[in-house]
């Protein structure tokens, strides 16, 4: 099926609407709730996408992703606080300009780029992922697993925390990914006589365990008492068109730069935001006021962190390898349809990929919509106090881990996964990095053994095919730049 | 707890996961394997892995100059959180009354997290509490055909 042959009708079905309009609002309100970002989103929606059709649930995740780039710039202009890490870039000018002038007028300039970026990001997902699963057709075993072990390594390496206990991280991820009954040989690996690990470990209980259990955890300790005041007045997002278009550069130099750094494993939407507003302000004319509340400071983060998103779920699509754990996340809303994404999907589920990439385009105009619309109200729920948030989010995320999966046993598995990593989050370990090591492991070890099986046990396949020496000067490059970067740090302190 | 000792705990801890999970997998056997690729050739793989990189965690841990004081505010809170969750999945697997507990559970840890006693609060949380069993019950029971 060729871009333009996709049947419309699939994409405005009831189901397919309703995920998209679900996921936006939900993303959306995550988003800007301060310290929940667009995976706790994610996670929360993924126990629902079992009673959905995949092409509604996987849209309901996207839309979700997308929605909660924007949510998390709400908090960031009117409180200050970043509603995502991807949003810290906007707090600048955005909550400057707030401050100065009128919350709405930046929160204006924020939708519009978002969405602009958005969209951006959707078209280049649109036409570059099949030219790119071409060339993904032509990989073997030992490629795959090459490319599993670069996301590995760029999401670890790169970590601004310590980089060694993100590689533990990584580790402990791939080694709880091998519990269950081995697909190669059928022997039970560390299953301890435990029928409900014969599966292995059920991937909605590790996350939410992981990123809503910790995360709210991490919230009871340090953020309970926190009051946040907003005033409903001055929010309506409104900017006219010459507001508009003197943000056009910024929001050009975002979209582009945002689609591009998405496709790079472990970069994600903070170093894309970051990289932007720096860029922007240097191709400035007035480099100087950024910072004091200029509309270009808020334009260029706010596109590339959702022109992040299309980017991101390129090589999720094409190779079947997530670069982050949002779409790690995503990447298991895949597998529990019994769809793999990989080269193959275009032939065998082209209506599906298809149906994806037009609902992101229309996931971006739904999160203007709503934007424009409910903006203050989101504002307004800020002001919710922890200590009412808390309890229902707790509640909401032991539901999902049930619903999922119809297993008490699940429930204690997220606890006992939340108590870990909110503990281990402390001591600096990454709990990104676990996740998107225990969603890769199973491809990664199936690739490496067949693999070797047809090299009768040789390493030497990974040093005599072109596109694995390709594969491992970019790992090889990677591993410099974090050596570099950690030498940087210790030279620093 | 300090930093460097809460490490040494967490790094011993991962050391001995590893050496359980060294000593597991050495043991899985698959005739139809050829040469030494089975089931026990990743994860032994991981473990040697797991435990080289936490001696360099330790060496580096060891290596710090500085050292901090690792802190858990609202501890009790957090622990309440935790045991509230352990006795509503316990009482929810031999009780089996789902929405009622529910209702006990959200109320219960509205009311211990709130930071002083009020009759307006009191309502507010209860309303809360009820509105929010009865928006669960819509959405899975009567929606998605969820059964608790």
């Amino acid at each position: 099926m060729a871009v333009f042959d996709f049947d419309f009708r699939s994409l405005f079905e009831i189901s397919s609407l309703t995920g998209i309009l679900v996921g936006t609002l939900v993303g959306m309100l995550i988003g800007a709730l301060p310290g929940l970002g667009a995976t706790v989103a994610i996670v929360l929606l993924l126990p629902f996408t079992y009673s959905m059709d995949p092409l509604a649930s996987i849209l309901m995740l996207v839309a979700a992703y997308q929605a909660a780039e924007y949510g998390g710039s709400i908090s960031s202009i009117i409180l200050g606080i970043p509603g995502t890490p991807a949003a810290a870039a906007t707090i600048l000018d955005g909550n400057t300009l707030a401050r100065k002038s009128s919350p709405g007028k930046a929160l204006a300039y924020s939708l519009s780029a978002s969405t602009v970026g958005g969209l951006v990001g959707g078209v280049m997902l649109l036409f570059l992922s099949l030219p790119l699963s071409a060339i993904a057709l032509r990989l073997g075993d030992p490629e795959f697993f090459l490319i599993g072990v670069l996301g590995l390594i760029a999401v670890a390496g790169l970590s601004a925390r310590d980089v060694t206990r993100s590689f533990i991280s990584v580790v402990l991820g791939l080694m709880a990914g091998t519990i269950g009954i081995d697909v190669i040989s059928s022997a039970q690996r560390f299953t301890f006589g435990q029928a409900e690990l014969l599966d292995g470990l059920h991937l909605v209980a590790v996350l939410v365990g992981i990123f809503a259990i910790a995360e709210i955890l991490s919230m009871i300790s340090t953020d309970l008492y926190r009051t946040f005041v907003t005033d409903k007045r001055g929010l309506s997002t409104h900017i006219t068109f010459r507001e508009f278009w003197r943000t056009g550069k910024a929001i050009s130099l975002g979209s582009m730069v945002g689609s591009i750094i998405g496709i790079i494993p472990g970069m994600g939407a903070g170093a894309s935001s970051w990289f932007s507003y720096s860029l922007a302000r240097n191709m400035s004319k007035d480099p100087k006021s950024f910072g004091t509340g200029n509309p270009e400071g808020i334009a260029a983060p706010e596109a590339a962190n959702n022109a992040t998103v299309g980017g991101a779920l390129l090589p999720l699509i094409t190779l079947g390898i997530p670069g982050s754990a949002s779409t790690a996340i995503i990447l298991g809303a895949f597998i529990i349809h019994g769809i793999q994404p990989g080269p193959s999907i275009f032939s065998t589920n082209s209506t599906l990929v298809y149906g994806i990439f037009y609902g992101f385009l229309l996931a971006c105009f739904a999160m203007f919509a709503v934007g424009k619309l409910l903006t203050p109200f989101f504002a307004y729920v800020l002001k919710t106090p922890n200590y009412l948030l808390v309890p229902i989010i707790l509640i909401l995320a032991l539901i999902g881990v049930y619903a999922s999966n119809y297993m008490i046993f699940d429930l204690w598995i997220a606890l006992g996964f939340g108590i870990l990593f909110f503990l281990l989050n402390k001591l600096n370990f990454s709990a990104p990095a676990f996740i998107l090591a225990f969603v890769l492991s199973p491809i990664l070890e199936e690739s490496l053994r067949r693999a070797l099986l047809i090299s009768d046990g040789t390493y030497m396949m990974f040093f005599t095919r072109t596109y694995s020496i390709g594969i491992l000067l970019i790992i090889f490059a990677i591993v410099v730049l974090s050596l570099w970067t950690q030498m940087k740090r210790s030279v620093r302190k | 707890m300090s930093y460097k000792k809460a490490s040494y705990f967490a790094l011993a801890f991962l050391v001995l996961l590893a050496a359980g999970c060294l000593w597991s997998a050495s043991g899985l056997r698959d005739p139809r394997s050829r040469g030494s690729i089975g089931p026990s050739y990743f994860p032994i793989i991981l473990s040697v892995l797991l435990i080289f990189l936490c001696g360099l965690s330790f060496v580096q841990t060891l290596r710090r100059p500085e050292d901090e004081t690792l802190t858990i505010p609202n501890l009790r809170y957090v622990l309440a959180g935790i045991g509230a969750i352990a006795v509503f999945i316990t009482l929810w697997t031999f009780l089996g009354v789902f929405y009622p507990l529910v209702f006990i559970f959200v109320a219960g840890l509205m009311l211990l997290f709130q930071p002083s006693a009020e009759l307006r609060r009191l309502a507010v949380i209860l309303v809360t509490s009820l509105v929010v069993t009865f928006l669960i019950y819509g959405l899975f029971d009567l929606v998605m055909g969820v059964r608790f």
